[in-house]
């Protein structure tokens, strides 16, 4: 649910970042944070566990500039992964306007994909969204493990788990390297905003 | 031939799980949990009827994930509780046993008479930071309708709304401050998790859709313009340095007892790692009692409450944030022993509330800030439930209304307000640190 101000010619965005614990949801903030800090002028906000896992949410505000007049802000968040934060994965995903699944592309994460997957398609549920209708795009990260000799997945393998069914676009790339951070956020941001078109004109 | 507890271990292990999360495998479990306790009960009634309860709770919280009413999420532990205490008990007479048995399935029906009723629709709300917000606008509730009951309702969600909004407000503020004519203003962070306040009465909400075949060639160019390389004074190696966010590193440790810290666990973010152990905490206990006590409030279990926070302050002598929610718990505690019939599910809930988060609070090993937002929210509630009391002693027109409020007033002045100065000083003293030191960094 995005949200137009007419009368200040502005139209908020919510996209969340959601995925399995370690899949490094953080980690796409954090690059996009970096890269334009010139760019974004306001600090992002994250809240730890001590063991550096996102406790509640990441926050990042970003201004991207005018469509048709109208000032386009976009909030960033992300989820904490960790399983047994579902009540908070729920309530960020409140009003949210589009979705980047960051999925682990490690074999051994195949089945936490995949549960978190079924999970973020049930917590929308409850906020009477639906998977199939909002705009998603899936990043496949981690593609730098495999230079370190760590089995991962195919993208074959991924596609069939994860994509077979919403076929959505998605990217393959390394939020630790940068490699398809910004493609997958453009992406999104760009499929929010032409479901947001006719409000523009 | 086997002992009770070691008979229920496996349903036990299956509630806790669903406790900790819904999932296919814990609802399996649980079925299968209680087929095979059927047949072991073949004939013991008030024992196949526990079963029968857990059951069908679960079934319908299988179906329902996590659309499944709260109450009848929390239902499922008292109703074992209740099981557990007729399997394993072995002073308490059959009589006894029997009428406990009662009580729960009388909760159960009144369960199901609840979810008979066409749930309400909650419209998109501002988020309010307090219980006691809740508890001032539901005051004038209409007749037949419960202002508790909607509090409770809600009771979940609140929590986490109101330590999120806190916290979130809290940290984009010092942010803020500390950045003086280098950025930017920041733009007011919207309340969470809804950005509906912050757009603003002119605001229209806007149902988005996906569209798969369509372009917006104005969108892409200005995201083309805004995420290109020129310009930018940008390399990896400030990407992997060390972030300047708020990390565990830069919050202060709290002394967490028995807890110790897998710091060679911590690997590099979004690096492949083992997974963590979680760290046990001895509440069970505390849990236990506190869960039974909505199952079957009574003198015995007011006295095991009092006797395992006892055992818990001597355990944690040094540890302000234990001790202070201790000191709210056992309140709650004595207020519920002398006036059980005053303000009972509130307080109920509260206790289960108060409990969760000094459960959270330890199981996470929250930072500083977090801590601090959980107390102010916690000693807020409290001011509230303890309003609300009086209030309630006093329109009942009780001749004892004003001791018990005095006596807690006095017991809050002795024991919980030491703790709870103890809690802020410290906790201000550290925000203030950290404060300057974000001020020296930039």
């Amino acid at each position: 649910m995005g949200f137009i101000n007419v009368k200040k010619k502005e139209v908020q965005i919510k996209i969340v970042y959601y995925g399995p614990g370690r899949g490094g949801k953080t980690t796409n903030l954090d690059y996009i944070n970096k890269k334009y800090k010139q760019r974004i002028k306001t600090e992002m906000v994250s809240i730890k566990t001590h063991g550096d896992r996102t406790l509640f949410f990441d926050f990042l505000p970003v201004d991207i500039g005018k469509i048709h007049g109208f000032d386009i802000k976009i909030q960033l968040y992300t989820v904490p992964g960790q399983v047994k934060y579902n009540a908070t994965r729920k309530l960020v995903l409140k009003g949210v306007d589009g979705i980047v699944f960051v999925a682990d592309l490690q074999r051994e994460r195949r089945d936490s994909n995949i549960k978190s997957l079924e999970q973020m398609k049930e917590n929308l549920l409850t906020h009477n969204k639906d998977a199939f209708k909002i705009p998603l795009v899936l990043q496949y990260n981690k593609i730098d493990l495999k230079d370190q000799g760590i089995p991962l997945l195919s993208v074959e393998e991924m596609e069939q788990d994860l994509n077979s069914e919403l076929k959505v676009p998605y990217f393959v790339g390394s939020a630790l390297t940068g490699d398809s951070v910004v493609e997958t956020l453009k992406k999104i941001i760009s499929m929010t905003l032409i479901s947001f078109r006719k409000e523009l004109q | 031939m086997m002992h009770g507890a070691e008979i229920i271990k496996e349903l036990k292990a299956a509630i806790l799980a669903i406790e900790w999360e819904i999932t296919d495998e814990a609802m399996d479990n649980l079925t299968r949990a209680i087929e095979s306790l059927q047949k072991r009960w073949a004939g013991k009634k008030p024992l196949l009827v526990c079963l029968q309860v857990l059951g069908t709770l679960g079934q319908y919280i299988k179906k329902s994930r996590e659309r499944a009413h709260q109450d009848a999420i929390n239902l499922l532990p008292v109703v074992f509780a209740t099981l557990e205490t007729v399997v394993t008990d072995d002073v308490m007479d059959n009589g006894r046993k029997i009428v406990l048995v009662r009580e729960t399935v009388e909760k159960y029906n009144r369960l199901k008479t609840e979810l008979a009723k066409p749930r309400k629709t909650v419209a998109r709300e501002v988020f309010h930071s307090s219980v006691a917000e809740r508890v001032r606008e539901a005051a004038p509730a209409a007749p037949g309708k419960s202002p508790i009951r909607d509090i409770l309702d809600q009771k979940e969600d609140q929590a986490v709304d109101g330590a999120f909004n806190a916290i979130f407000q809290e940290m984009v503020g010092d942010d803020r401050r500390g950045a003086p004519g280098q950025k930017a203003p920041a733009p007011v962070p919207p309340a969470m998790p809804s950005a509906a306040p912050q757009a603003g009465p002119d605001a229209k909400e806007v149902v988005l859709a996906r569209v798969d075949d369509e372009e917006f060639p104005e969108a892409d160019s200005l995201l083309d313009d805004f995420f290109s390389e020129s310009g930018l004074d940008f390399s990896m190696a400030e990407v992997k340095a060390e972030p300047v966010m708020r990390a565990a590193e830069e919050t202060v440790e709290v002394d967490l007892g028995r807890i110790e810290v897998k710091r060679e666990d911590v690997a590099e973010r979004g690096r492949p790692v083992s997974e963590v152990e979680e760290e046990e905490v001895s509440l069970v206990k505390l849990e236990r009692i506190i869960h039974a006590m909505r199952a079957a409030l009574g003198k015995s279990l007011l006295t095991d409450l009092a006797e395992e926070i006892a055992s818990l302050r001597s355990q944690y002598p040094n540890h302000l944030s234990v001790l202070l929610f201790l000191e709210f718990i056992a309140s709650l505690g004595r207020h519920l022993d002398e006036h059980g019939d005053v303000a009972r599910d509130l307080s109920l809930n509260m206790l289960e509330t108060f409990y969760d988060r000094l459960s959270h609070a330890l199981f996470t090993m929250q930072p500083q800030k977090n801590l601090l937002a959980s107390h102010l929210d916690t000693i807020n509630d409290y001011v509230t439930w303890q309003a609300l009391v009086a209030g309630e002693l006093a329109e009942a027109r009780t001749v004892a209304a004003p001791a018990p409020v005095q006596e807690m007033a006095e017991e809050m002045s002795a024991g919980m307000l030491a703790a709870v100065r103890g809690v802020v000083q410290r906790e201000v003293a550290e925000l203030r640190r950290e404060l300057l030191q974000l001020i020296k960094q930039r």
